[in-house]
């Protein structure tokens, strides 16, 4: 008898226990979680480590179609993988959104670039990978933005691989010389305009924190370039926002044009009458094996979906000390009394 | 003999609370030493390379130090007139000084929840545009003691360049988390602010250039 009680009482407290560690996470019965690995392989040797920030950008809805999800939702873009340059693009044109709003990743690991850096229980999805810039002595590293997709193939009937491992791709964009400098130019296109009267406004970013903006219009040919900026910084362009039905798609390129390297950027704003902000697109299943691992999702660090921005959270987590201790010392006070009372 | 159980019982979940509100307390004390022996690391290796004035030395007005670098290896780029410097793989704008609270801190160049748990950021804008926003954690070391400043109040804000912007403390208000608006607000040369105490609301203190 006494044996059964000892258990129940264990029972009870490891319930408890697992409560309180476990509160915030809720994963459903068919989920798979799988594995990221960068393969640093063909990384270039550095002393630094580099902080690995992956982003859960779309659900996966069926083999063929898929959701952006959270703040991705609710910007004008078109989640099309069905091509090779669409997925870089897309990647790209991710990475510039995580840079100018400053998103929270889903998973960060810091790792020097050398041997494997695992990701482990990494829910179903598309995920942006990509490295916060590091500085190696006087030398600049960067990443190139990836998009991989994770999914277990045996439930969508395709060859995804719920483990998966990509090589990403680092390089030098500073070598140490204080006074190098590039120019980044920026080009906007249509396709299928539908407006004549419009401009856009180009927001331009250094190291995440906003540096300039100009309007581009046809006035300007839809053209602009910032000369002669410092190479150490991460420079990126966001496109403020476009008309209804409208998407956008960034494209880069690095030129050498007379000596003097230049960043071309080239962004794209389709119009598409069925387009909306939150759109489901097609894929073709088996494009994107090389890339694509299975997850679940891991709601502890998924973002709320809001279209408001806040400050941010510059506070101690102090609000759980007086519920916690409170709550303590009410159940020790009732108990106390239930045990005194039983003598 | 069954009510004793269920006390021994709730005695123990009441002991198990108690521990994790003892352990969230050690957690975040250990967060605010580790931040303050990081920024107060961070403050000693500028004073060996920058010639930066004490806290408490006596300076009302914004003006520019002479000879402000000393000597020795400093990795420094210059961009839009703004000169930063690099430590420990990180870039900073300068140093913070509030006078009466006796703080002074590195200001990172950029705003990232990782830097946030090391030193002030950089949230907006520039010294030399008179719109400077810096965002720290309400850590007691840090933006902790804003509930203690009072109109009038002394902060500075020392550059690379060697110049010493000094301010005056003009409004200390609580927002909204979402009013952004509040803090971008272009009347004054610098903003500061932190979370208050429970974190779902912001301390803002607005400060004019002397």
């Amino acid at each position: 008898m006494k044996s059964l009680s000892l258990l129940k009482l264990v029972v009870i407290v490891v319930l408890f226990m697992n409560i309180l560690c476990n509160f915030a996470v809720s994963v459903s019965a068919d989920e798979s979680y799988g594995r990221l690995a960068l393969d640093f392989s063909m990384a270039p040797t550095m002393d630094m480590e580099m902080e690995w920030k992956v982003y859960k950008v779309a659900d996966i809805i069926d083999a063929e179609h898929f959701k952006l999800c959270d703040k991705f939702a609710v910007y004008p873009i078109k989640f099309d993988v069905t091509k090779e340059p669409e997925l870089k693009s897309l990647a790209y044109t991710l990475s510039a959104y995580v840079a100018s709003e400053k998103m929270d990743p889903t998973y960060v690991k810091k790792s020097k670039p050398t041997g494997t850096l695992i990701f482990d229980n990494i829910g179903e999805g598309y995920y942006l990978v990509k490295a916060e810039q590091v500085i190696d002595g006087l030398k600049v590293y960067s990443s190139v933005p990836l998009l991989v997709c994770i999914a277990d193939g045996s439930k969508y009937g395709n060859q995804w691989n719920i483990n998966t491992t990509v090589i990403p791709k680092i390089g030098l964009t500073f070598n140490g010389d204080e006074y190098k400098t590039i120019n980044y130019a920026v080009k906007v296109t249509w396709q299928n305009k539908h407006d004549d009267d419009s401009e856009v406004v180009i927001e331009f970013y250094r190291d995440g924190i906003f540096y300039d903006k100009v309007k581009l219009s046809d006035e300007n040919n839809w053209y602009y370039c910032w000369d002669n900026i410092p190479s150490q910084f991460n420079w990126e362009v966001k496109q403020e926002s476009l008309p209804e039905n409208y998407y956008v798609n960034y494209y880069w390129d690095f030129k050498d044009d007379n000596g003097s390297k230049t960043k071309h950027l080239q962004i794209v704003n389709t119009f598409e009458e069925d387009f909306k902000s939150v759109p489901t697109t097609t894929i073709n299943p088996t494009t994107s094996v090389e890339n694509s691992i299975p997850v679940t999702t891991d709601n502890k660090n998924v973002q709320n979906i809001s279209n408001t921005k806040t400050l941010p959270q510059t506070g101690m987590n102090i609000l759980p000390i007086p519920i916690l201790s409170l709550s303590g010392l009410f159940l020790l006070g009732i108990g106390w009394n239930l045990v005194r009372k039983s003598r | 003999m069954k009510k004793k159980r269920i006390g021994v019982v709730l005695m123990i979940l009441g002991l198990l609370l108690l521990i994790a509100a003892i352990s969230v307390a050690v957690y975040n004390y250990r967060l605010q030493k580790t931040a303050q022996r990081y920024s107060d690391e961070i403050v000693k290796q500028f004073r060996e390379m920058y010639n930066f004035p004490e806290i408490d030395e006596k300076i009302t007005t914004t003006k520019e130090i002479e000879s402000t670098k000393k000597s020795g290896e400093i990795y420094e780029k210059t961009i839009s007139k703004e000169k930063t410097s690099l430590l420990n793989g990180d870039s900073y704008i300068g140093i913070i000084q509030i006078v009466s609270l006796d703080v002074e801190l590195p200001v990172a160049e950029s705003f990232s929840y990782d830097k946030l748990k090391k030193t002030p950021c950089r949230y907006s804008g520039t010294v030399s545009e008179g719109n400077l926003v810096i965002c720290a954690h309400n850590y007691a070391s840090h933006f902790g003691g804003f509930n203690k400043l009072v109109n009038g109040d002394i902060i500075r804000s020392i550059d690379f360049e060697g110049n010493v912007y000094t301010y005056s403390v003009a409004s200390i208000e609580q927002i909204e988390p979402t009013n952004i608006d509040a803090v971008n607000d272009e009347d004054y040369a610098l903003v500061l602010f932190t979370c208050n105490i429970s974190g779902n609301a912001r301390i803002i203190v607005k400060c004019d250039l002397v």
